[in-house]
Formats: structure tokens, C-alpha cells, sequence
């Protein structure tokens, strides 16, 4: 958009601004259809709110206050959801008995990435602002890449062959991830449906799986890291994100 | 809204009695059926005494009720093309989106382009025509930056003159 023409779309609704503009819609027949089209918008008459029906939605309005005084803060719901999938992530690592034979220094390297993959994505998803997104999306990819490449063991392929042994890790993440993806939905209808922040929440609640796994699992591929592990977890999320995209939201707020 | 949030009947009174009739009329234009903008305004309002905890103090009201009503039509919108019904039809053959009978030729004819524009570029142009904001404002409420929603607006202005061109002529 040329330099002029942002101004004239800047000045529609300011006559003065637009006179001075002159010049240049003389020139520009982009300007001049937007303009005319501009003005031809006040044509449509503003249909009004019919007294009675606004008694009756103000009447609603406070009713729906009366039986809900107090408002948490959204934050609170947050809390709630991060304490659930890190304590079910980290109960299921502890209770789980410990396979995974890697030094102790990679696995408190990728156990803390998963923490953090957990805490954003659980925050982001239910967190009004922006900020937090790229951040849960961006320590999720990187927690998905540092269990693949910092190895869970030294086991090639476990007993039992690549499918058999793998179904099992692949069961552990998506149990151990569904009480908080239980949860992540239900705190999600307290806004409208967004894909990013659904998603933020799945790949939270998902890496509580991973996390509750990751020091059970001797197999030390990387095929079965990607496949059993992270996929299970990218699956949390993606079906997160298509069953909220299908549940009516409690309210429309952002 | 901070009185509103500790659950204050006259806050919301205050908040209802200015800002009503706007985003009926907004709603309006944007789902193209009177009643179901009635429903919408309602739903609009509930919202925010039930996710009144999820708004951020030092934020803009007005652009949040907006985003409220915008997302509130957005999903009426989804639903209604699940149900297989076309929005535009509806707009286009109906006359319950507000005069009806009353309407004027030219009046139709530029609701008829109104409702031919993508969602989102129909989004724009209300909220900027009718509802006065700014693009800046605007962003905010759609959460997009202020140059997208510029170029969105230019797109649907030149896309709605491009329309009223044909329709004016048919009336």
C-alpha cells in the first residue's frame, strides 16, 4: 500500500483530512472506489435494541451476577492446571521404576525442559495475553528435540521388538497426560475457542506424559524416541485442539 | 469494570447502558438477523460477568466487549455453516436484518455487498465505519497488528465498491 493511499484509508471518516488528500484521490482510482464505498456504508440504517429485550438481558446480566459474585482471576485457573500436570508428571516418573540409563546430567537436562514444557504450555493456554504462546510453543519443540537427541538409554530396541516396546511408552504418555487434558478442557470454555492457545495447553498437558515416562524408558533409539514418545505427545495436543474446537465455550471472552 | 469484577450491580448497569445498542447494532450487521443479534447481545454480556476475571486491568473496555462480540458472532457464524445454512442467503433474501420493507433500493444494495464480504473483511469495515475505531483499536480487537488490519480494510473496501457497482445497477 503506497504511502498516500494508507492515509487516505486513515482519513475516511474525517472529511478535513480527506480534502487535504485531494491531490493525491484525484490520482489514484484505488483511493477515489474506497472512498465512495466508504461513504455509501451510512445508507444502512442501525436496526435498535428493543427496550424489552434489553430489560430482559439486563435482567439476565443480573442474575448471572447475583449467583456469582466473586470472579477468580484467570491466573487461578492456570495454577491449578499447571500443579496438576506437573504433579501427575512428575509422580508418575517417580513411581514408575527407573530404566532409563542415560548420564544423570542429560536426564536433569531433558526432565527440566519437560518442567518447562509443562508450565508454559499449561500457562499460555489459558492466559488472556499473547506473550506466552511462542514461548510454550517454542520450549515445547525444543523439550521434543532434547528427548530425541539426549537419549533415554542405552538399549537399543527393548525385548519384546520396536512395536511391542513401543505401544507401551506410547500408552504411559497419553494416560499419564489425560487427567490434565481433562482439566485443560474444562478451563478452556472459560474463553472462546483459539487453536493457539488450545494447542499451548495440549502440548502442556502432553508433556506431563513425556515427563512421567522419561526416566522409565531404557530404549535409547531415536526412532522410538520420535515415535513413542514425541508423537504420543504431539497426538495429546492435536486431539486437544480438535475437541475444543467442538465444545461450546462457557463465555466469548479473549 | 474493576467494580464490576468485585460483582457490583451498578457497574454492570453503567457498562450495559452505554454500550448495548452499539454492540447490538454491531452484531446485527455482522450476523445479518435482528433475532438472532438479540440472542448474541445476551450472550455478549453473560460473557463478560462470567470471564470478568479474565479481564486485564489497563486494558480498553470497549475492545474487549468488542472481542467478546466479535468471537460471539464468529462462532454463531461457524455453527450456522455446520448446520449447512449460508449466511449470505440468508442476508441477501432476508429481510429481518433490521427495516425490512423499509429498506431503500440503495440501502439493500450495500447490505447486499456487506454480506458478500469475507467474515473477516465484513469484520473490519464495521467496526471501523460504524463503530468509529481506529486500526490500532481495531487489531485489538482481532487480535491481529495495526498494519494487517489496514490492509484488510483496504482489501474490503475495494472489494465492496467493486460489489455496489453491480448491485447499484441492478436496483
Amino acid at each position: 500500500m503506497k504511502k498516500g493511499c494508507a492515509r487516505a484509508l486513515v482519513s475516511l471518516s474525517d472529511p478535513g483530512a480527506l480534502a487535504a488528500l485531494q491531490p493525491h484521490l484525484e490520482t489514484c482510482a484505488e483511493c477515489r472506489a474506497i472512498v465512495e464505498a466508504h461513504a455509501r456504508l451510512p445508507e444502512v440504517r442501525a436496526p435498535s435494541l428493543d427496550p424489552s429485550i434489553a430489560r430482559r438481558i439486563r435482567e439476565a446480566g443480573q442474575a448471572e451476577l447475583a449467583a456469582t459474585p466473586r470472579a477468580p482471576p484467570w491466573w487461578v485457573g492456570a495454577l491449578v492446571l499447571c500443579a496438576l500436570a506437573l504433579g501427575v508428571g512428575l509422580a508418575g516418573a517417580a513411581l514408575m521404576p527407573r530404566g532409563n540409563l542415560a548420564s544423570s546430567a542429560s536426564q536433569i537436562g531433558v526432565g527440566t525442559l519437560l518442567v518447562g514444557a509443562v508450565l508454559c504450555g499449561c500457562w499460555a493456554g489459558l492466559s488472556p495475553g499473547r506473550r506466552w504462546r511462542g514461548l510454550a510453543l517454542g520450549v515445547a519443540l525444543f523439550a521434543a528435540a532434547a528427548v530425541v537427541a539426549g537419549g533415554s538409554g542405552l538399549y537399543p530396541v527393548w525385548a519384546g521388538g520396536f512395536w511391542e516396546a513401543g505401544f507401551r511408552c506410547a500408552r504411559a504418555v497419553v494416560l499419564y497426560a489425560v487427567p490434565s487434558s481433562v482439566a485443560a478442557l474444562l478451563l478452556l470454555r472459560s474463553a472462546a475457542f483459539s487453536p493457539v492457545r488450545a494447542l499451548a495447553a495440549g502440548l502442556g498437558t502432553g508433556a506431563a506424559g513425556a515427563l512421567a515416562l522419561h526416566p522409565h524408558c531404557p530404549i535409547g533409539q531415536a526412532g522410538h524416541l520420535t515415535v513413542f514418545h514425541v508423537l504420543p505427545w504431539l497426538a495429546v495436543a492435536a486431539a486437544l485442539l480438535l475437541i475444543e474446537r467442538r465444545l461450546t465455550p462457557r463465555t466469548f471472552a479473549p | 469494570m474493576e467494580r464490576l469484577r468485585e460483582g457490583d450491580f451498578r457497574a454492570f448497569d453503567a457498562l450495559f447502558g452505554r454500550y448495548a445498542e452499539r454492540i447490538h447494532r454491531f452484531l446485527s450487521h455482522r450476523v445479518g438477523d435482528a433475532a438472532r443479534a438479540e440472542d448474541l447481545t445476551q450472550e455478549t454480556f453473560l460473557s463478560v460477568i462470567r470471564a470478568r476475571g479474565r479481564y486485564v486491568a489497563g486494558g480498553t473496555f470497549r475492545q474487549w466487549l468488542y472481542a467478546i462480540a466479535a468471537n460471539a458472532a464468529r462462532h454463531e457464524v461457524r455453527a450456522r455453516r455446520r448446520e449447512g445454512e449460508r449466511m449470505r442467503e440468508m442476508a441477501t433474501s432476508s429481510p429481518t436484518s433490521g427495516q425490512g420493507e423499509a429498506a431503500t433500493v440503495h440501502e439493500r444494495a450495500v447490505r447486499q455487498a456487506l454480506a458478500l464480504l469475507a467474515d473477516g473483511q465484513r469484520e473490519v469495515i464495521l467496526l471501523h465505519a460504524y463503530e468509529g475505531m481506529t486500526f490500532a483499536e481495531i487489531a485489538q480487537v482481532l487480535r491481529t497488528t495495526g498494519v494487517a488490519a489496514r490492509v484488510r480494510a483496504h482489501r474490503a473496501y475495494r472489494k465492496l465498491r467493486e460489489l455496489l457497482g453491480p448491485l447499484g445497477e441492478e436496483q
